[in-house]
């Protein structure tokens, strides 16, 4: 059970609150005569669209106070798929328009249509753009660091266009409320750009970092050990995400997302475990020391203190295992007696990142590591394949239905693994996952190309 | 169990949409047939 349960009711409180508000207006408020069925359906789907659409800058400003109480990752996610869903509501507008009543298409025309016509038909053309890039970068071509000044790039432009559409067909926004409160929300949307694109990159720039160590590990791992330069280092908690610029200002949107993989109990000494993975990361082995280094975080819930439990178990593959080391470095700092187990899946035994350290921090802690190898050695007596329901029953304890779970891997082995709980009565409530989404987005198209069957 | 609470919310979301634009398309433009 998280902590920070009742903030979490209060944000999605306010998230209905803003999303909702346009339709309450319209329904409540004073209004301007009815017309037809559909044309009224056409006009509100448009209203809760852009309502939708416009509050998703927010759950991506990276606002201290979100990122503090809801899981990284899913803030991203809810952003992915309600942006999708504005997608087809805002379509969904001119095309209900278009078909009862054809005579309508003629504002299409941007010769001859009028200015509240032609920011609508740029405001859509963005949109369209803006998911396309989004849906279907790889498939594009296109680099992250490009994609996201195209992201910016059209969100911004469809925010302003379809302002202007709205605020100068001026029929439901003659209303003074509904007009009051497009603006409002036009200024919030404003700020929020503002807040992530100078105001936080500010604040970064503010907090230095250098690289002073780049550690090789193994399966194509470096450690990034990172010291602040003229502070004493950002609190963390270990197993938190923070946004990471390598040699160049934080105003610069070349950053990139990875987990604290140190003990929190050191803010003065941080370190990212950095898998390559063929796109920015490949280079992360030339970085030099004393590299200068910006942390933009932390961020996420992804972690102990957020999660207190009795015992905790441990479940990763390949490179998730770099939050799960933060937070069983903070445990050993910490001289922690808990039961901890971990479960670590990897293809190899070479690739088996954090081994040794891993061994010692038996002999540390209260912990029992379990390897789950998919092509194991010759006379390998360990568990072999995924990390099924069968090998977690094998090696979990007694006492495992009160345990708390951390789990951390590629999508597939988060559902497989979480579905492998939910049947050995695990409750959901005690199962806390960080999906390695980016890494899993750059790895879908081989994994599932080989066949890839999830344990 | 986070994954499902997000699902939740946007089920939710898009649920509430359509019911309240619905409501508001009959209330001003009565029934579509």
């Amino acid at each position: 059970m998280t902590k920070y349960r009742t903030r979490q009711w209060f944000w999605i409180a306010v998230y209905f609150v803003l999303v909702f508000a346009p339709l309450l207006i319209l329904l409540f408020a004073p209004r301007p005569a009815g017309r037809t069925f559909w044309r009224e359906l056409s006009v509100s789907l448009g209203f809760a669209g852009l309502a939708l659409m416009g509050l998703q800058f927010i759950p991506t400003a990276r606002l201290p106070f979100l990122g503090e109480v809801f899981p990284l990752d899913t803030l991203y996610d809810v952003h992915h798929r309600l942006s999708i869903i504005a997608f087809l509501l805002t379509l969904a507008h001119p095309l209900i328009l278009f078909i009862q009543n054809p005579y309508t298409l003629r504002l299409l025309n941007v010769v001859t249509a009028p200015w509240r016509a032609r920011a609508a038909v740029a405001a859509t053309v963005l949109l369209i753009l803006l998911v396309a890039t989004s849906v279907k970068r790889l498939a594009l071509g296109l680099s992250y660091e490009l994609w996201r000044w195209l992201h910016d790039l059209f969100s911004v432009g469809i925010a302003a266009f379809a302002l202007y559409h709205v605020l100068n067909v001026n029929y439901y926004t003659s209303v003074p409320i509904q007009r009051g409160l497009w603006i409002a929300l036009g200024l919030v949307w404003a700020a929020m750009i503002v807040y992530i694109r100078i105001i936080k990159p500010w604040q970064i720039l503010r907090r230095p970092y250098q690289v002073v160590e780049v550690i090789k590990e193994r399966g194509k791992t470096w450690s990034l050990v990172l010291e602040p330069v003229g502070h004493s280092g950002v609190p963390f908690r270990a197993g938190q995400v923070a946004w990471l610029s390598l040699g160049h200002s934080p105003f610069r949107i070349e950053e990139h997302p990875f987990s604290y993989a140190s003990s929190d109990s050191h803010p003065e000494r941080v370190v990212f475990a950095i898998k390559e993975l063929g796109d920015f990361t490949s280079a992360v082995g030339s970085v030099q020391p004393g590299t200068k280094a910006y942390i933009d975080g932390p961020y996420g819930t992804f972690d102990l203190d957020h999660h207190v439990g009795t015992d905790y178990v441990f479940i990763a593959g390949g490179i998730g295992s770099a939050p799960i080391m933060g937070m069983l470095r903070t445990l050993a700092d910490r001289k922690d007696k808990h039961s901890l187990q971990f479960f670590y899946g990897n293809p190899t035994w070479e690739e088996v990142i954090f081994r040794k350290e891993l061994d010692a921090l038996q002999t540390k802690l209260n912990l029992e590591v379990i390897h789950v190898l998919e092509n194991p050695p010759q006379n390998w007596e360990g568990e072999s394949g995924y990390i099924t329901k069968d090998v977690l029953q094998r090696h979990l304890s007694c006492d495992y239905r009160n345990c708390t779970y951390f789990i951390c891997g590629p999508l597939p082995m988060i559902v497989s693994v979480e579905r492998s709980l939910e049947e050995l009565a695990v409750s959901r409530r005690q199962v806390h996952e960080l999906s390695r989404k980016r890494a899993f987005e750059l790895a879908r198209r081989r994994i599932f190309s080989e066949s890839y069957k999830m344990a | 169990m986070q994954r499902l609470y997000a699902r939740r919310l946007i089920i939710a979301t898009l649920a509430l949409i359509l019911l309240l634009v619905l409501i508001f398309s009959i209330w001003q433009g009565g029934l579509p047939f």
